[in-house]
C-alpha cells in the first residue's frame, strides 16, 4: 500500500512528466479506462488551463508566434516550471526566454517584447498602495534630503531593450491599424508601473535610468543622483523625481536613522 | 480541534453567480436581481482594476469567497503564505462565506493548478482535518468544503465520500459546499447512485450548492463527462438539484461558468430557473403562483 505522501509525490510526477510508475496505477481502481488514462485527464487540464493563463499575460506574444507554436510551448514550460503558487496572474516570468528559446535565432526580441507585456501584467495586478506626493519632502529638511530613500509603486519594474517593444506591443494591440516595424528602428528605455488603476510607462533617458534603477535599488538621493550625473553632468535630478512624484510612481519615502 | 466559528451574514434567499473579468462592468451598471457573488479567491490577491471592480461589486451584493489554491489534501502541509493572501483578502472583502476543496494540488512550492483526487482513508482524514483546522485557524471563521468532480478512484478508499464530508464536519466544524453537477459528474464516471449521496450528506451542514455545465466525452470507448463549466446546467444535474435544495434547507445556491463565459444575461437566466425550481421543491412553488 502507498502512503499518502508517495501517492502524491508519484502523481505529481506522472502530471508533470507524462510517466505513470507502476505503484501509482496499482493504487488506481481497475476500470475499463486505464489508470494513466485516467490521470491523463488531469494532466491535459493542468496543461491546457496553464496555457490559457500564459496566454492571458502573453497575448502579444501568442499574436507575434501563432496560437499553435505558442501552445505547444506553453505545455512544455507548464511541465518544466510548473506554478510555485496558486495565484496564476503571477505565473510565466520566464516564459518569454523559453519561447525566444524555442523560436531559434532570428526571434531574440521575442523575449523582450514577452518582458514588457509581463511589466504591464505585473503593473495590472500588483497590490495596491496610495501615492505619495511631492509635498511630504517639504517636511524633511533639506540637507538631509540626499540620505531619502524613496519607495517606488509594488508595480514599477524596467524594461530595457535594443529592440522598439513599445511599438511591436502597440502595433499587435486588438484595436490597432496594420503597421510595418523595423527591429533595428532603435531600442527601449521605460519604467512601467501604475498610476491609480491605469497602467503606464515612461521612456528614460541614459541618465534617467540610472537615477532611477539607483531608486528602485533602494539607494539614497544623493547615490541615485550622483549614478545619474556620473554619465550626464547637466542631469536635472529636481525634475525627474518630480516626474516621479507627479505620475504617482512614489508610494513612500524614508529617512535611514 | 476547536475553531472559532464566526456568525456570517444572514443568508441569501435568491441564486447568485461567480463574478468573471467579463462581466464587471455589466454586473455594476445593470445590477441585475441575484443573492450573491462568488469570486475565486486567487484572481483578487492584487490591487488594481480587479480588486477595484469587486469593492463596486460588493457594495451591491453579498460575496463568497471561493479558494482553489489552498490544496488541503496535501500530505506534505501547505504553503502558509498563501493562506495569509487569502486571510488577507477575506479581512478586506468581509465575506458572506468562504469555500475550498477537498482535494490537493502539489506541496509547497509545487502547484499542479488541478483539484487532484484524494484516497478517502482514515490517514486522509487526518491530513485534511488538520489542514482545514489550520486554515479555519488563520481565517478566524468557518470555511465551506466543497466535493470535487473525480475522474478516477483509488484502490484503497474505503470511505464514501459523503461520510468523509460528514467526519470532516463533525471534527473542524467547517461546512459543506455541496457541487451538485460534481457529484453528477463523479457517479457518472465512477458508479454511484447520486440520489444516495445527497441523502448521506450531513443537511445542517450544506450551507451552499453549486451549479454548473459538463461536457460528454469518450475514453477508450467508455462514456466519461467532465467538469468544465462551459455550458448550461444539464436536466440530469436539475433533477438532482431540486433534491438537493429541498433537503438542504440553509443553502444558497450558485451558478458557475468558467469555460467560453457567455453574457451575463445567460447566468442570470441560469440563476432564475434555479430560484424557480427551489421554490417548487422547498413547497412555497404554491404561494409563489397565487401571489402572482
Amino acid at each position: 500500500m502507498h502512503a499518502l505522501p508517495e501517492l502524491q509525490m508519484d502523481f505529481a510526477d506522472s502530471v508533470l512528466s507524462g510517466v505513470t510508475a507502476d505503484r501509482l496505477a496499482d493504487a488506481i481502481r481497475p476500470s475499463p479506462i486505464a489508470a494513466a488514462d485516467r490521470i491523463g485527464i488531469y494532466r491535459n487540464h493542468f496543461a491546457i488551463t496553464l496555457t490559457e493563463s500564459l496566454g492571458i499575460t502573453y497575448p502579444v506574444l501568442k499574436a507575434l508566434v501563432g496560437e499553435r507554436f505558442f501552445a505547444q510551448c506553453a505545455r512544455r514550460y507548464a511541465q518544466t516550471h510548473p506554478p510555485r503558487s496558486p495565484v496564476l496572474f503571477e505565473y510565466g516570468r520566464a516564459f518569454p526566454v523559453s519561447l525566444a528559446d524555442a523560436a531559434g535565432s532570428g526571434f531574440a526580441y521575442i523575449a523582450d517584447v514577452g518582458a514588457f507585456e509581463w511589466a504591464v501584467n505585473h503593473a495590472y495586478h500588483a497590490d495596491d498602495s496610495l501615492p505619495v506626493g511631492a509635498s511630504t519632502l517639504a517636511r524633511i529638511p533639506a540637507e538631509r534630503h540626499g540620505d531619502i530613500v524613496l519607495e517606488l509603486h509594488a508595480s514599477a519594474q524596467l524594461v530595457i531593450s535594443r529592440y522598439p517593444v513599445v511599438d511591436i506591443w502597440r502595433a499587435n494591440q486588438p484595436d490597432a491599424a496594420e503597421a510595418t516595424i523595423d527591429l533595428d528602428a532603435g531600442g527601449v528605455r521605460v519604467l512601467v508601473w501604475r498610476n491609480g488603476i491605469d497602467v503606464v510607462w515612461q521612456s528614460l533617458t541614459q541618465p534617467e535610468l540610472a537615477f532611477v534603477a539607483a531608486v528602485l535599488d533602494r539607494s539614497a538621493l544623493i547615490d541615485a543622483c550622483t549614478a545619474a550625473l556620473t554619465i550626464d553632468p547637466t542631469f536635472d535630478a529636481g525634475g525627474a523625481l518630480r516626474n516621479l512624484f507627479a505620475g504617482g510612481a512614489v508610494a513612500g519615502i524614508s529617512l535611514p536613522t | 480541534m476547536m475553531t472559532a466559528v464566526s456568525p456570517t451574514a444572514a443568508h441569501p434567499t435568491k441564486a447568485g453567480i461567480g463574478l468573471r473579468a467579463r462581466h464587471h462592468v455589466d454586473i455594476v451598471e445593470s445590477r441585475p436581481d441575484i443573492g450573491l457573488i462568488e469570486i475565486h479567491a486567487e484572481n483578487y490577491m492584487g490591487g488594481g482594476i480587479p480588486l477595484a471592480h469587486l469593492e463596486r461589486a460588493r457594495a451591491l451584493y453579498p460575496v463568497s469567497v471561493h479558494g482553489v489554491g489552498a490544496s488541503l489534501g496535501s500530505a506534505n502541509g501547505f504553503d502558509p503564505a498563501h493562506i495569509e493572501r487569502l486571510a488577507a483578502l477575506v479581512e478586506r472583502v468581509e465575506p458572506a462565506l468562504v469555500s475550498e476543496h477537498l482535494a490537493w494540488s502539489g506541496s509547497p512550492g509545487l502547484y499542479l493548478n488541478d483539484l487532484l483526487p484524494l484516497p478517502y482513508t482514515e490517514h486522509s482524514l487526518d491530513v485534511v482535518a488538520a489542514n482545514v483546522g489550520r486554515v479555519q485557524d488563520a481565517l478566524k471563521r468557518q470555511i465551506l468544503i466543497e466535493n470535487p468532480s473525480l475522474y478516477l478512484a483509488y484502490a484503497d478508499s474505503p470511505v464514501p465520500e459523503p461520510d468523509f464530508l460528514g467526519a470532516l464536519v463533525r471534527r473542524t466544524g467547517c461546512g459543506v459546499l455541496c457541487d451538485v453537477n460534481n457529484i453528477y459528474v463523479s457517479c457518472v464516471n465512477l458508479g454511484g447512485n447520486p440520489v444516495a449521496y445527497i441523502d448521506a450528506l450531513p443537511p445542517e451542514a450544506v450551507r451552499e450548492l453549486h451549479l454548473a455545465g459538463h461536457t460528454a466525452k469518450r475514453i477508450d470507448g467508455v462514456p466519461l463527462l467532465i467538469d468544465d463549466h462551459g455550458s448550461p446546467v444539464t436536466d440530469a444535474v436539475w433533477s438532482l438539484y431540486e433534491r438537493a435544495v429541498a433537503r438542504f434547507a440553509n443553502a444558497v445556491t450558485l451558478i458557475e461558468w468558467d469555460t467560453d463565459v457567455p453574457e451575463l444575461a445567460t447566468l442570470i437566466g441560469e440563476a432564475a430557473e434555479a430560484d424557480r425550481r427551489a421554490r417548487t421543491a422547498r413547497g412555497s412553488g404554491d404561494a409563489d403562483a397565487r401571489a402572482a
